[in-house]
């Protein structure tokens, strides 16, 4: 039976209901303590997620050929239900499915399906087995409305959604202090972030009238259109603002030209970018399945998607893009800085993350739509596996995630071993796996625009080789040597009496083949992907999505004559051929560099650690600052938490002063001593008294009215 | 049942709105009475007492819940800005007095408020009143009962008495129920809420005057009275504005007459402080809906920065003392001041979307606010304590209670989904489009800000109570989890808060048609003022971008109002 698109479509809407019923289906069964209830809750979820990918694939079979071409756009329209409108102003849960949707779909609930599969086994044993999986579909309920929602507001309802789940399952732990004070942090930094995203949000509403984004992209390429005809290029917002009356009052330009940087906040916020990244590296706080997912694969990355559906209207402000380029990169580097000196598995993974995010910014900042998306693909696989891979030796080694504690594991657990060498590969940028492809993309069109970017990529990447393999030859290869840890599930073990489920390791071990199934998958993924991917035309489908980027690219060809465009033509040629030559230079130059790093590494971490010791021992002041983060969590500590809590703290002394009578009272009721006389009298008296002044008031209005209407009338 | 749906079917339900209000005051006054009756007919039945009474209270409460949907099931969809039920007879014949009630879709919803949270608040603090049975449960029905006539009430002078009426409950219940200082904290509440709305009566009293001089015809009933009023002075507006301010900001409570409410919150009993929050400080917005932004337009308009900014301030500066607190249920009392904050800004942006998120900001707060006072005192009854040094890490000795607490504290802080956000987004869409009535989008932008610092002292708060370490008194012993009936008095509030946040439709549809009629003068009056100033054509944004140039609407909208 062959399902029509109109029918997948109509189905869509059971890509985020599925979860959400796996969700209240799970908080159902945390009531239960029996262990068929927690086994369901785990195949219940699983079960969901994979019904979801089931119908994102068939989406995406029947996307190519019956997909509408609306306004240049090709999309279909999810039905829904209706949420809030009111005025003007309308927002609908109905769904907005182009490609860059499906590949957004595909990623979350394919992802999603994998790490939950791998979940299953983690967290076993688990008190809050049920509630974990709760969690879990919730988020996925969330993230799906994120990136299905054709409207800006639905897009914050999955973006807080997600923040929410995110700190549900960062507190997951939930009797520790760390964790609490992790989750708290993340929820409250991307409040910070999602502040600027509420005032863009409304930005657009008052510019465009709308929220809808087959409103909004339509008009935005107008606007774009408009001001490059007026051969004005450079700055559309401040082209528009030049050319009123056209544009109807000076200040809605420079609302449309902040937009986009209210917008970014948000962004900055979820994808943990400078100066909002403080939140993700605690966020590890949380089950490793959760990082993973969340943190890796899927959460992190909405703010890429968010810039990459509005990337026109972020067009209209090219300063915007350049800044979300800059902090791209400089996150880039900055976070693979700290990598570098970080001892702790998870949170050199973290650092990774946001090292990689920036990749991804610099990408959508130089309007290379196509390679960032790519790039998150490509990350959500080899980041989910080596998460998970660092979850396994983490579970192996009760806890223990100090690389200076575990050394040469390679003979205990072979298979693992393997699996995160293949995410390195792809993470290192080897030439051939996924992660080369993708970001090879990105650092070839930054050259194309900003060649100091550029450079901060190919560090960056150097970097990343180096500090990725650091990692992997510390864990797994070297003497055998390691220390347990004292955590089982996520608690000291002396805290645990009764959910235990008897499997204490005195001695690291493989995972099960149930566990290692999922991440086989992610690891053909990580590195394979490129070709995969590519093959599958990943690039032309996020074109498809963002095709006025390409439009953008050559203004001047579109409004050129015959001879000028055969002229063009030609440089066009030129240009591909430049492209090419930049990708030989630039993806090999880089890859094999990063080979290079890695040796350097293995000769650092396995044969000759004590070099090391040496090296370190130069650049003490060095290690110490990058190790603590460049004091970061410090900085904002001084001059934004404690200020704000002094400024709390005053408030409420104020007002307790004028609540406890000293002011108010003092004024309105202390001070005439007849007022006072009353007040005793009053406070005497029980209902009789009070009813009495009342009917006294009132009788006194009414005839001073009555009398006034009389003597007048 | 027959009955009603008789009455129902017959008079459109006009004596249903009636019954509604006389029959919770009727099921308090009867334990009273009833001995005195008894007595005086020297007859020896035995009355009821103690838990009989509670069982009246808490029935009779339901059945005017029952009423309520009823009155919802008869109401008229298609027109929900028509008056519906109207029940009107002279009272004070000679000052044409009418007792008149009449509801539309606003009032309706308020009014569904009130009727769902006085049972469930009766269920939830069942065992609260360990004495003085009779009294708490006679202040409690008639306190419900005054606050369904304020919401139904059309003639002025009933409104007012039903509006004061609401403070002899609530001082009672405060007075004599509360805590340490309860009666402080009752005489202050009584005080400064009776004084101020004096004030305002005098305000509206005036405006009814002044339409009495205009059109001959004195009357107090409120549509007359707003629709002649209107059209004072603009000079006189302002002073009659200022009247009305004195008694809604109070009960709002508006920054800087606050100071009021913590200590009454903190000295209330669970029941009352549920009510109190939950209901009697919409009726400070309803009055700002009701009478000032249609009676006294320019005012409202000229103005509006500066409630604005008092909001913001209000907003802010609650929020940042939220975080400073250390009592749970002061912490709540505060969070409400700087919710109500959000309340008026939208209000006062005089759009659609601000004065609708604001009429939904006042449902859902009721909802969210009065349940998490309830979860409160759940855990007052348990532990004897609110001190957050005391107790912490609840969840873990009660995850159902936990579930809750999270729940209505996520609502709370407007997490998209639940109902809170839905309010909370459109006053503050309201306030950022009202350019033209605040002036900037600056007082939209610092608003916001309270998004960052809510999340701060909500999570501050979850972080310390539900979460985190177990921490308990050293004399708890057997502390339990939520019972059924607990259980069965917080659900139907956290079902109406996912409801309303996923599907507020049926709410926000129903009311944009009062609110386009409220806003109406205040539309002419900028309408006016736009044209009142010369200035070159602009060419509206459709034609060159394929977009609408959103704050110039008001033009559009009202040009054609004007020309008709």
């Amino acid at each position: 039976m062959m399902l029509t698109l109109a029918d997948s479509v109509d189905l869509a809407k059971w890509i985020p209901a599925a979860p959400f019923l796996s969700m209240v289906f799970c908080a159902g069964a945390c009531c239960f303590k029996n262990e068929f209830a927690r086994k369901a809750s785990a195949w219940v979820t699983i079960g969901m997620i994979a019904f979801a990918f089931l119908l994102t694939c068939m989406l995406a079979s029947g996307f190519g050929d019956a997909a509408t071409d609306v306004n240049g756009l090709k999309w279909v329209h999810g039905a829904g239900f209706e949420w809030i409108n009111i005025g003007d102003f309308s927002a609908n849960f109905t769904f907005y499915i182009d490609t860059l949707t499906i590949i957004m779909l595909s990623v979350v609930t394919g992802i999603g399906t994998l790490i939950a599969w791998y979940a299953m086994g983690y967290m076993d044993g688990d008190p809050g087995y049920s509630r974990f999986f709760a969690y879990i579909s919730l988020f996925i309920f969330a993230m799906t409305c994120l990136v299905m929602g054709d409207n800006l507001l639905l897009l914050y309802l999955g973006w807080e959604g997600v923040g929410l789940a995110s700190y549900l399952l960062i507190g997951f732990y939930y009797r520790k202090p760390s964790a609490i004070a992790a989750a708290k942090k993340a929820f409250i930094v991307n409040r910070v972030g999602d502040f600027g995203f509420a005032l863009g949000l409304m930005g657009v509403f008052v510019v465009f009238g709308t929220i809808q984004y087959a409103d909004i992209i339509p008009a935005a390429q107008a606007m774009l259109d408009h001001a490059h005809a007026s051969g004005l290029p450079e700055n559309a917002a401040a082209a528009l603002h030049k050319a009123e009356p056209f544009w109807n009052g000076g200040h809605k330009t420079l609302l449309l030209a902040a937009i986009p940087f209210l917008l970014m906040m948000g962004a900055f916020g979820k994808s943990a970018q400078l100066p909002l990244h403080v939140w993700l590296p605690d966020a590890m706080e949380g089950p490793t399945p959760v990082s993973a997912l969340i943190h890796a694969a899927t959460m992190v990355t909405a703010g890429v998607y968010m810039i990459a559906r509005l990337i026109t209207v972020f067009q209209l402000n090219p300063e915007a893009l350049q800044v979300i380029a800059a902090v791209g990169g400089i996150t880039a580097f900055f976070a693979a800085t700290i990598a570098m000196c970080q001892y702790d598995l998870k949170r050199v993974w973290a650092y990774s993350t946001i090292s990689q995010l920036g990749y991804m910014f610099l990408g959508v900042g130089v309007l290379a739509t196509g390679g960032a998306i790519f790039h998150l693909v490509t990350h959500a696989f080899f980041k989910a596996l080596l998460f998970l891979t660092a979850g396994s030796v983490m579970h192996a080694m009760s806890g223990q995630l100090d690389l200076r504690k575990i050394s040469g594991l390679q003979r205990k657990m072979p298979v693992t071993c393997w699996l995160m060498f293949a995410g390195c590969l792809a993470l290192a940028g080897v030439p051939g796996t996924s992660g080369w492809f993708s970001k090879d993309m990105i650092l070839v069109a930054a050259w194309e625009q900003n060649q100091m970017l550029a450079w901060v990529g190919i560090i960056t990447a150097l970097m990343t080789a180096f500090y990725t393999f650091r990692l992997w030859f510390r864990v797994f290869m070297g003497p055998e040597r390691y220390e347990m840890g004292h955590e089982h599930h996520g608690y000291p073990m002396d805290e645990h009496h009764g959910d235990d489920h008897g499997h204490h390791a005195h001695e690291p071990h493989e995972m099960p083949m149930m566990m290692n199934l999922p991440l086989f998958v992610l690891a053909i993924g990580a590195v394979l992907g490129g070709f995969i991917f590519s093959g599958m035309g990943i690039i032309d489908m996020v074109d498809a999505s963002t095709a006025h980027v390409a439009a953008a690219h050559g203004p001047a060809v579109q409004h050129a004559s015959a001879a000028v465009a055969a002229a063009a033509e030609k440089a066009a040629h030129e240009a591909k051929e430049h492209e090419e030559y930049l990708h030989n230079m630039i993806g090999f130059g880089t890859g094999l560099a990063g080979v290079g790093m890695i040796l350097l590494a293995a000769f650092f971490h396995w044969f000759n650690r004590g070099a090391a010791d040496i090296v370190l021992k130069f650049a003490r002041p060095v290690q110490t600052l990058l190790y603590n983060k460049y004091y970061i969590d410090e900085l904002y500590d001084a001059i934004i938490r404690k200020p704000l809590k002094g400024l709390a703290w005053f408030s409420d002394t104020l007002d307790a002063m004028l609540v406890d009578q000293t002011v108010v009272d003092g004024v309105a009721g202390g001070t005439p001593p007849l007022i006072g006389r009353i007040l005793r009298t009053l406070q005497r008296g029980s209902l009789q008294g009070y009813a009495l002044t009342m009917g006294l008031g009132l009788v006194v209005l009414v005839f001073l009215v009555a009398w006034k209407v009389l003597v007048s009338g | 049942m027959g009955m009603t749906t008789y009455m129902l079917a017959s008079s459109d339900g006009s004596s249903l709105l009636a019954l509604m209000v006389l029959l919770p005051i009727i099921a308090g006054l009867a334990p009273v009475l009833a001995p005195m009756i008894v007595s005086a007919l020297g007859l020896k039945v035995s009355v009821p007492r103690g838990g009989a009474v509670r069982s009246i209270a808490f029935w009779s409460s339901v059945a005017t819940f029952v009423l309520s949907l009823l009155v919802m099931a008869g109401f008229n969809w298609d027109h929900p800005d028509q008056l519906f039920a109207v029940y009107s007879v002279p009272w004070i014949g000679a000052l044409g007095i009418h007792f008149s009630l009449g509801i539309d879709s606003i009032s309706l919803w308020l009014i569904l408020l009130t009727t769902l949270l006085t049972p469930v608040t009766i269920l939830g603090t069942w065992n609260d009143a360990k004495f003085r049975t009779v009294e708490f449960y006679l202040w409690l029905l008639v306190l419900e009962g005054a606050l369904i006539g304020v919401f139904a009430a059309r003639d002025l002078v009933l409104f007012y008495v039903f509006f004061e009426l609401t403070l002899v409950p609530l001082f009672f219940l405060i007075g004599i129920f509360g805590s340490t200082r309860r009666r402080y904290a009752a005489v202050k509440f009584f005080l400064f809420t009776l004084v101020g709305s004096v004030f305002t009566f005098a305000g509206v009293l005036y405006a009814a005057w002044f339409a009495a001089q205009s059109t001959g015809v004195w009357s107090f009933d409120i549509n007359h009275i707003v629709t002649e009023g209107a059209k004072m002075p603009a000079a006189t507006q302002g002073w009659v504005l200022l009247a009305m301010m004195c008694g809604f900001a109070v009960k709002v409570p508006l920054f800087p007459v606050h100071t009021w409410l913590p200590l009454a919150h903190t000295e209330a009993p669970t029941a009352g402080s549920a009510i109190l929050a939950g209901v009697l400080l919409k009726l400070g917005t309803y009055g700002l809906l009701r009478f000032v932004v249609p009676l006294v337009p320019t005012a409202a308009i000229d103005y509006a920065p500066v409630i604005g900014v008092l909001c913001v301030i209000g907003i802010l500066y609650t929020a940042l003392i939220c975080w400073n607190q250390r009592d749970v249920k002061k912490l709540v009392a505060y969070s409400s001041v700087s919710h109500m904050g959000f309340c008026v800004l939208g209000m006062f942006a005089l759009n659609a979307e601000g004065v609708g998120g604001s009429v939904m900001y006042m449902i859902n707060h009721g909802l969210s606010t009065g349940a998490l006072f309830l979860c409160i005192g759940m855990i007052y009854n348990r532990y004897h304590t609110r001190q957050m040094a005391d107790i912490g890490g609840l969840g873990r000795r009660m995850p159902i209670w936990g579930f809750f607490m999270v729940f209505f504290c996520m609502a709370s802080v407007g997490l998209p989904g639940l109902n809170g956000f839905v309010g909370e987004f459109l006053t503050l869409l309201g306030a950022f489009v009202g350019k033209g009535v605040y002036g900037t989008r600056y007082i939209a932008l610092w608003a916001a800000l309270g998004l960052i610092l809510g999340a701060i002292y909500i999570l501050y708060m979850v972080g310390k109570v539900v979460i985190g370490p177990l921490r308990e008194p050293a004399d708890a012993h057997d502390v339990s989890d939520l019972n059924w009936r607990e259980i069965t008095a917080l659900t139907p509030l956290a079902v109406a808060c996912l409801v309303l946040g996923l599907y507020p439709a049926p709410v926000l549809n129903s009311i944009e048609a009062p609110i386009d009629n409220t806003l109406a003068p205040t539309k002419l009056v900028l309408a006016e003022r736009k044209h009142a100033k010369p200035h070159a054509p602009k060419v509206a944004m459709r034609d060159e971008a394929g977009a609408v140039a959103a704050d110039d609407r008001i033009d559009s909208v009202t040009l054609t109002e004007v020309s008709q």
